[in-house]
């Protein structure tokens, strides 16, 4: 891949703290998608975002200086930009005579580079074939966004976990996280409704049982009308999860200690 | 002495002058890690001190080497034994750095050289900072 683009790096994506651009791609997506998703999917659109941000970037600082191709003449005084070296911009200081018996006559140009300031050598006037003679449009090289995900993916869920949890509009169960303000109401009748249930049957009880007691909108998704419940049963302190957060099992705290006095 | 809290994004270059001598000349070194090919060729060659322009394929920069160093880094450290599995890891990232022109290389760039599968970052740096090989490559401060 093109090490021009930054968001081919690790390091890119190991210190990329999301900031307010990306908690409004978070939203966004959330709010699209409507129900609960598990964090891999946010991940997709922070790296598309961001890819697309540098290809923007890149194809701007094209518009700037002459691309350097190694096959070229040049003079001193002008102004190049490096592709190979993040499209940094540089201006000749000088050219002297090249030697190196494996290719034919060139010349070395001496460049002083931008960002930080350097000096550096680069072939001109090159006789053989070199890649950056081929002009290549930035969306050819632009990394492809499943590859990003594929090879960096770890180090974008930790930022977009840590983006969530720190973002109050976002509630989670499960790996699973939902905008607050698409949790289907569950108000008190309900949670009346499934204390209920498990005191009578004196057991706990899958949330699938207690949702088909429930009155939840018929064409709400399965999967928020079950997140909803799990969620605000979370919050009860009446309620206790005796199974898995994959296959939760819903007590009552007070029939629990109930059942350990006797 | 210019103090470095080195981690995985650090550039680190071979110093070469923790390592030449009287007697031994890098390019003496750098004779033990040729191919049998350019062995042989540089052997004919009256002067395989003899400084060329090495011209990065990638880049297109020019970097000022010893005809031997040029040989290493176009020929020799493209062949399966240059570095192999077994390399012992200070020597893979002597020769790593060898054949990209000694330019300044992070921990991070040194795994993709030698594969993700030989090393992580921080072991190459615990390496790079504590192991013997922190006598002859060092850190470089940024700009």
């Amino acid at each position: 891949m093109d090490t021009t683009y930054k968001t081919n790096s690790a390091a890119y994506w190991e210190n990329l703290p999301l900031d307010e651009t990306d908690q409004d791609q978070l939203y966004a997506f959330a709010l699209s998608e409507g129900k609960p998703c598990h964090l891999d999917k946010f991940v997709h659109p922070i790296v598309e975002a961001h890819c697309q941000r540098e290809l923007e970037r890149i194809v701007a600082l094209q518009k700037e200086g002459l691309p350097y191709q190694p096959a070229e003449s040049y003079s001193v005084g002008q102004d190049l930009r490096f592709a190979a070296l993040g499209h940094r911009l540089g201006t000749i200081k000088s050219i002297r005579k090249g030697h190196n018996p494996r290719f034919g006559p060139f010349t070395v140009i001496a460049v002083e580079l931008e960002s930080p300031t350097e000096l550096r050598e680069f072939v001109s006037d090159f006789p053989a074939a070199h890649a950056l003679n081929l002009p290549v449009a930035p969306e050819d090289k632009a990394p492809k966004v499943d590859t990003v995900i594929q090879l960096y993916g770890q180090y974008i869920r930790e930022q977009v976990a840590e983006a969530l949890l720190s973002n109050q509009e976002f509630v989670s169960y499960n790996g699973l996280w939902l905008l607050k303000d698409l949790l289907l109401e569950v108000h008190v009748g309900h949670l009346n409704i499934a204390e209920a249930m498990i005191d009578v049957a004196g057991a706990p009880i899958a949330p699938e049982e207690l949702l088909a007691e429930m009155d939840f909108p018929e064409d709400a998704d399965p999967s928020l009308q079950a997140f909803s419940l799990n969620y605000a049963l979370t919050q009860d302190a009446r309620f206790s999860n005796t199974g898995t957060d994959e296959k939760p099992l819903w007590h009552l705290v007070r029939l629990l200690q109930e059942g350990e006095n006797t | 002495m210019l103090y470095l809290r080195a981690d995985v994004n650090t550039e680190f270059q071979i110093d070469w002058s923790k390592i030449e001598r009287p007697d031994l000349n890098r390019t003496q070194v750098m004779e033990e890690y040729l191919c049998a090919s350019c062995r042989e060729e540089l052997e004919k060659h009256p002067d395989s001190q003899e400084m060329v322009d090495g011209v990065d394929m990638v880049t297109g920069e020019v970097h000022r080497v010893s005809l031997v160093h040029e040989h290493l880094v176009i020929c020799c450290s493209a062949q399966p034994d240059y570095i192999t599995p077994t390399t012992p890891l200070s020597t893979a990232l002597f020769r790593a750095l060898l054949a990209t022109w000694n330019h300044r290389l992070t921990p991070l760039e040194l795994q993709k050289q030698l594969g993700v599968r030989r090393s992580n970052p921080e072991a190459i740096l615990r390496l790079l900072t504590r192991g013997p090989v922190r006598e002859s490559i060092i850190p470089v401060p940024t700009a």
